[in-house]
């Protein structure tokens, strides 16, 4: 094959790998970042038997105290409860202090929300999890539930996506690094000549091979940074043209742009990669006594 | 200068390519090396310039003991030996100043020296106006010529020329004859392999005779 079909082949299915794994690695971030906001808008509640004494919500603030830097507890008294209906809904025709029953209707409870943004998905709901072990068996203590168990799923199944997709990349950039390989390997068998040459005059190991890894690190670079290029205005254009049409992906906030560090990291990784490829077939550049290996004579 | 001892070279087969040779060329002298296709001069050149190792035997260059060379000496000793081959092996895609600067690059002289040393030689050789051609565009002696420039810019000890003149028409071949003479006249040890009973009858000089991968006779 000719050295610009192969190069700009090679280039192609790197780049296309390289964009795959961009997208893939965008759209990870992007679930991630839904499960977040969609973590936070979940809470626990712990209802209590309506006879509750403020000792025993004491005592229960008190089991609670050692995730206090990670929750925040909100109590809600009978009172307080039956005065946010009425305030919600002042034209209501709930009489509660004629109506026992529907006074009770509501008992007391605490709600639980997360205070930190680093708890989402199932570390938060093991955190909920946790709690509601620790509460559920105290005498005042009526049920507690945290509900949302969809977004457990989805946790979990974001979760199992993520350790997939660690292991389709390390398959992908095994690909990238054959391909790197096959493309230099070729590359040499092209360069025959040249390499002959070189020896001639007396060109150490090192200098022969050092193009050779340039080469496949340049390739390798070059196809990453399309990539990189690709997946920006592909973002560029979801957020400003389709994000309107698809709200409730919040895309506006949950999709955001490359950042320059992802973006010196993506480059460095493909140099990284390029090296490691062409590295390979360097092996096979003899740069020593030739002849007698390969047992050609005049 | 060049000293080869007992050389045998046997390859799977087993190809008996040198059975016992033994020869030795004094510095400054103008040897040839004749003998018919698969004589094995080809193989002797590549010991003498560290290509292929001999089975058994001893080939010293000067002060290198060439088969007992480590892999990162190789190099360096290449260096130090000018090789011409009969299909010129110059660089397509480099023009001629770039394909005789090649070794003084590898070498990592400087840039001004490079350019001064290149010009000279090229001068030499008669073809210092054709210095920002390519190759494809100039004659086969052209060809040989810079290929000769490239193999003795950096001043060998010794220049191996393996069948110089085999693609030339006969009097590019005296021409070519008559520049090896002159490098040798200048101290360099000259070693060429050639069949071409002319040029061995008209330029009188040393002659090896090989066949069948043994020395048949030295002369004078």
């Amino acid at each position: 094959m000719k050295r610009p079909i192969l190069v700009t082949s090679s280039f192609l299915i790197i780049s296309t790998i390289y964009t795959f794994s961009l997208f893939s690695w965008v759209s990870l971030q992007a679930l991630s970042h839904l499960l977040q906001r969609w973590s936070h808008e979940s809470e626990m509640t712990v209802y209590l038997r309506p006879e509750v004494k403020n000792s025993e919500i004491n005592q229960l603030k008190q089991q609670l105290s050692p995730y206090l830097n990670q929750i925040k507890l909100q109590f809600q008294s009978p009172d307080e409860i039956r005065n946010h209906i009425q305030k919600i809904m002042p034209q209501s025709e709930f009489d509660f202090s004629q109506n026992d029953e529907l006074a009770s209707i509501i008992p007391p409870h605490i709600i639980i929300t997360t205070t930190t943004s680093s708890l989402f998905g199932s570390s938060l709901f093991s955190l909920f999890e946790d709690i509601k072990t620790k509460i559920n068996n105290l005498p005042y203590v009526e049920s507690a539930s945290y509900g949302k168990s969809w977004l457990d799923k989805y946790s979990l199944a974001l979760g199992s996506f993520k350790k997939g997709a660690l292991g389709f990349l390390a398959i992908l950039s095994l690909t990238v690094v054959l391909a790197i390989g096959n493309t230099i390997r070729s590359y040499i068998n092209s360069c025959r000549d040249e390499i002959e040459i070189l020896e001639l005059v007396g060109a150490t190991p090192r200098m022969i091979r050092k193009p050779f890894l340039l080469k496949g690190a340049l390739l390798s670079a070059s196809a990453m940074f399309f990539a990189l290029t690709l997946v920006s205005i592909t973002i560029f254009f979801f957020k400003t043209n389709v994000s309107s049409f698809l709200p409730f992906l919040s895309l506006e906030s949950g999709l955001y742009q490359l950042s320059f560090p992802e973006w010196i990291s993506g480059l460095f990784g493909a140099v990284l990669v390029g090296l490691l490829g062409s590295y390979f077939c360097l092996i096979e550049i003899n740069t020593g006594w030739a002849a007698s290996e390969s047992g050609q004579h005049e | 200068m060049i000293k080869l001892s007992h050389i045998y070279k046997t390859y799977h087969g087993p190809t008996h390519a040198l059975r016992n040779i033994n020869f030795e060329i004094e510095k400054g002298e103008f040897v040839f090396l004749t003998g018919p296709s698969g004589a094995g001069k080809t193989t002797l050149f590549k010991m003498i310039s560290a290509y292929d190792k001999p089975t058994s035997g001893k080939v010293t260059v000067g002060d290198f003991s060439v088969e007992q060379l480590r892999l990162s000496e190789i190099p360096f000793y290449r260096r130090k030996v000018g090789v011409v081959f009969q299909d010129f092996k110059l660089l397509k895609n480099k023009t001629l100043f770039e394909n005789v600067a090649l070794p003084l690059i590898i070498r990592g002289d400087t840039t001004d020296f490079i350019k001064t040393k290149v010009m000279d030689t090229l001068e030499l050789l008669g073809i210092q106006h054709k210095h920002n051609q390519y190759p494809e565009f100039i004659s086969g002696g052209e060809q040989q010529r810079v290929a000769i420039a490239r193999a003795i810019i950096h001043q060998p000890f010794i220049l191996i020329a393996d069948e110089p003149t085999g693609n030339l028409d006969p009097t590019l071949a005296q021409e070519i004859m008559q520049i090896l003479e002159q490098i040798c006249a200048q101290g360099t040890t000259v070693f060429v392999a050639t069949h071409d009973t002319f040029l061995i009858d008209k330029y009188k000089k040393r002659r090896i005779e090989i066949h069948k991968g043994e020395i048949l006779e030295t002369s004078p």
